[in-house]
């Protein structure tokens, strides 16, 4: 009577009851795991926004200090300051070169990293470098078009100024002036079409989102620089030319897939926030 | 019994698997709530209607040749429909011109190109525009209606005066943006830009499709609101409700509802405001460059005056002149010089203008070599075969002997003589130009007595004052907008004076003054309360500036960074250092 009393108590569940549970189990985790992770990645994304928009104001309000974008910050492994640290490299932006020293100075790279040593952003890595939210280093490009031999349209005379670049040397931009001034750094609907220098090949300009930004700056995404790799639209972010691409998030397979978030800077933005600054007329 | 206990216990697993997914189920709902979804798309939407409007500004304030001005909207009716091309037109004006999408591209052919002041011939101009594609979160690039007072008329080839005064005497009346109920929400608009939303109740927006398969209207009572159209000068934009926010029996709106347009807009305030600050740098920028190149500062042109932005001196000699007022923006020189047998006098500005120079004729008394023959052309009079009057452009005798004046300058051939200016307002002579009656300020009015300037004998010149122009070095935009006007400024010359501003010390300073404050009482606390201002205005400084700091006359100024509002608009800067 005993033994048959617990083998009734402790039975356990039927087969067919279990399998009942673990089949709702199943998709109770399932429901569980895909919304969390959706929401994970809607989280990040909006994170590094955020953080974008932030890098955004940071690199306008140094300018309104400083009458110049930074350079962008490297990693280029030599760990002779400022490289691999975060700061802006060279951390006193371009200057006029006197000869002998080389005849085009420019920062050490037009396309790195924000120089969030620098800017003074947060959160960064050990180095020093901004992060975005899935712990990638966030992306940094600035003009860096000289236009002291341009002749503007309409006139007789070439620009001027010296040969730095405009947009990274102090007063360069107030020196040279507003007609002079030419950013090349394109941000372009899609990488189909694009050359090394414009978003496509037909004149005037199509396929672009921005034809004039003075910098771009951008995260790769959940999926980093590797992932990257036979993406097309990624790869243009990754090829150290002036020509960037940006749309919507897209999950479709390689080579659709595109997840960089990109954002830029208006060079009328610029100048506006210059102007109001005392910096420029 | 116990048979049945323990089926029960599996039961309870069950319910509460069960449980659990139905709780993981509405969560997913919430997750993809379409309301939630919705509200992340306007915030996108929004976001870069915000965007574009900083960029429209900022481009506008820093254009090279017109701040100011805005592009022209890029219509469905251009041939090439939506280009992205700011599609300016020459033909007859119609409003309905100044409603589409935002543009990304330049002015369009046949409209002028500002870099080289020639229109457009094929394609587009060569001056920059925004170069950037706005859209909303559903792809659609944004719409734009913009003021007739801030777009240039290709028609007549005039250029908008954009200055403070267009605020409350705009040529034309200020755009309106209404609420959702249909009240207004400023009168003062100058530009809307709107994100059209997903397209609803049927609109069709492929190819050449207008302002009504993008933009949306509702209805209340008999009243219609909408954005699709564009009749008059003060059309009215609405900020309507989203249709997800309105459900079909609100008894307000006629049914059906369908609006989802956003938008954002520009008070001509904020943009005039954006553009002092440019003024005031130029000027800042201009002033500094003078004081580089010559070691001083320019004296001051008489506050208040309307015709002559000359400087003032207050002695022949010119030793010492008006140290606060206007910038003497208009200096004009003249240089005399006597080639036997031919004389010549030659100007940097139009010498028969009132407004500068103040000069009504110029005579021409022939000393020595042929006479005038009895011809006469233009605006020049033959008055006796050795006499010539010009009031303009315009020539005496004939081709052996005689006197040709345009408007900057006067020539004799064939003869010599002295030239005799009258009414003028010059202050400077040397050598062959002498000046025959002092210079004296009346007290009622900003004008200084005419004076009469002769050159007879040996080569010579003669200036309003100086002959270092500071005009020359602002940019043409700043007299064609007619900033002199609402700029004040202070130097010192001789270096006795301490100008202070907040509390740096300066050598020179600039106010930009703004639109003159309508209504007492002021800003930062006068006693007693002054009037509304009045402008133009030759003494008193209320007029112009808006706190007691700035306008009794002390040298010490507000700060560079007093907030503005609606009864205190100066904006300060410090030239040097």
């Amino acid at each position: 009577m005993m033994n048959n009393y617990f083998t009734k108590q402790f039975a356990g569940f039927t087969l067919v009851e279990m399998a009942i549970v673990l089949v709702i189990l199943g998709f109770v985790l399932g429901a569980i795991l895909l919304p969390l992770q959706a929401q994970r990645q809607q989280l990040a994304q909006s994170q590094t926004e955020n953080t974008l928009e932030l890098a955004k104001q940071a690199l306008l309000g140094f300018a309104q200090q400083q009458g110049r974008l930074p350079c962008p910050a490297t990693n280029n492994g030599t760990a002779v300051f400022p490289d691999d640290t975060g700061a802006a490299n060279p951390l006193g932006g371009t200057h006029n070169v006197v000869p002998p020293n080389p005849a085009v100075p420019n920062c050490v790279a037009q396309s790195g990293f924000l120089p969030a040593a620098t800017l003074g952003i947060q959160p960064t890595d050990a180095q020093g470098f901004a992060l975005d939210a899935w712990n990638n280093r966030i992306r940094y490009a600035v003009a860096a078009d000289n236009s002291s031999t341009r002749v503007p349209t309409g006139a007789t005379a070439a620009c001027g100024g010296d040969t730095a670049p405009d947009f990274t040397t102090t007063g360069n931009l107030a020196a040279v002036g507003l007609v002079c001034l030419a950013p090349e750094l394109r941000v372009c609907n899609s990488a189909t079409g694009i050359t090394a220098t414009n978003c496509s090949a037909a004149v005037p300009e199509v396929n672009y989102a921005i034809n004039n930004a003075v910098a771009v700056i951008y995260s790769t995404g959940a999926t980093g620089a590797q992932g990257s790799v036979g993406r097309p639209d990624e790869l243009a972010n990754l090829d150290g030319n002036t020509v960037f691409v940006s749309h919507d998030i897209s999950l479709a397979a390689a080579p659709n897939e595109f997840d960089h978030l990109v954002t830029w800077i208006s060079p009328y933005v610029l100048y506006n926030s210059m102007i109001q600054a005392g910096q420029l007329h | 019994m116990q048979k049945s206990i323990t089926k029960q216990k599996g039961a309870v697993v069950i319910l509460i698997a069960f449980i659990i997914g139905l709780g993981l189920l509405a969560y997913l709902l919430h997750a993809f709530d379409p309301a939630r979804l919705r509200l992340e798309q306007d915030k996108k939407t929004m976001q870069t209607l915000n965007e574009a409007k900083q960029a429209l500004i900022a481009w506008s304030v820093s254009h090279q040749y017109t701040p100011g001005q805005m592009p022209w909207p890029d219509r469905h009716l251009d041939p090439l429909i939506y280009d992205g091309s700011s599609d300016c037109v020459t033909t007859p004006f119609q409003y309905s011109y100044l409603l589409g999408q935002l543009p990304s591209q330049p002015d369009t052919s046949p409209c002028l190109d500002p870099n080289n002041g020639l229109n457009v011939y094929l394609g587009l101009s060569t001056y920059p525009s925004l170069g950037q594609e706005f859209r909303d979160a559903h792809g659609n690039r944004l719409w734009y209606a913009v003021s007739r007072n801030l777009v240039r008329d290709h028609a007549t080839s005039t250029n908008p005066v954009i200055n403070p005064n267009i605020i409350n005497a705009p040529t034309y009346q200020w755009l309106q943006v209404l609420d959702r109920n249909g009240n207004l929400v400023s009168d003062r608009v100058a530009v809307v830009i709107l994100a059209p939303g997903e397209a609803l109740d049927g609109q069709n927006r492929a190819g050449a499709a207008d302002a009504s398969q993008f933009l949306d209207r509702f209805q209340i009572g008999a009243a219609v609101f909408n954005n699709r159209g564009y009749a008059t000068d003060d059309e009215d934009f609405v900020m309507g409700d989203d249709s997800s926010n309105v459900s079909a029996n609100d008894p307000t709106f006629i049914q059906p509802y369908n609006f989802n347009d956003k938008l954002v807009y520009i008070t001509i305030d904020e943009l005039i405001a954006a553009l002092e600050k440019r003024v005031g740098e130029q000027v800042r920028s201009s002033l500094k460059i003078y004081q580089d190149t010559n070691g001083y500062y320019p004296y001051a042109a008489q506050l208040g005056t309307t015709t002559n932005f000359a400087c003032e001196l207050t002695t022949i000699a010119g030793t010492t002149g008006l140290t606060s007022g206007f910038l003497p923006v208009d200096n004009q020189s003249c240089s005399y010089t006597r080639t036997s047998p031919n004389t010549s006098l030659i100007c940097t500005q139009s010498i028969f203008d009132a407004g500068t120079s103040g000069v009504a004729s110029i005579r021409f008394d022939r000393t020595s070599g042929g006479t005038f023959s009895a011809i006469n052309s233009g605006s020049c009079t033959r008055n006796s075969p050795t006499r010539c009057t010009c009031t303009g452009a315009g020539t005496c005798g004939d081709l052996a002997s005689r006197l040709t004046c345009t408007t900057t300058s006067c020539s004799s051939v064939g003869m010599m003589g002295s030239y005799r200016l009258t009414s003028g307002k010059f202050r400077q002579r040397s050598a062959g130009c002498a000046q025959t009656t002092f210079p004296t300020k009346t007290a009622t009015n900003c004008s200084n007595s005419n004076s009469v300037i002769t050159c007879n004998t040996t080569n010579g010149s003669f200036s309003s004052c100086g002959n270092i122009a500071f005009g020359s070095l602002l940019p043409s935009w700043f007299k064609a907008n007619l900033w002199q006007t609402y700029v004040y400024y202070q130097m010192t010359q001789p270096a006795s004076l301490t100008i202070t501003v907040g509390n740096k010390v300066t050598e020179a300073t600039v106010v930009t003054v703004g639109r003159p404050i309508d209504a007492a009482p002021f800003a930062l606390s006068k006693t007693p309360v002054p009037a509304a201002q009045v402008r133009p205005s030759c003494n008193t400084l209320n007029n112009y500036l808006d706190s007691v700091e700035n306008s009794n006359g002390d040298a010490i100024y507000d700060a560079t960074s007093i907030q503005r509002n609606a009864r205190y608009n100066d904006q300060t800067f410090v030239v040097t250092p």
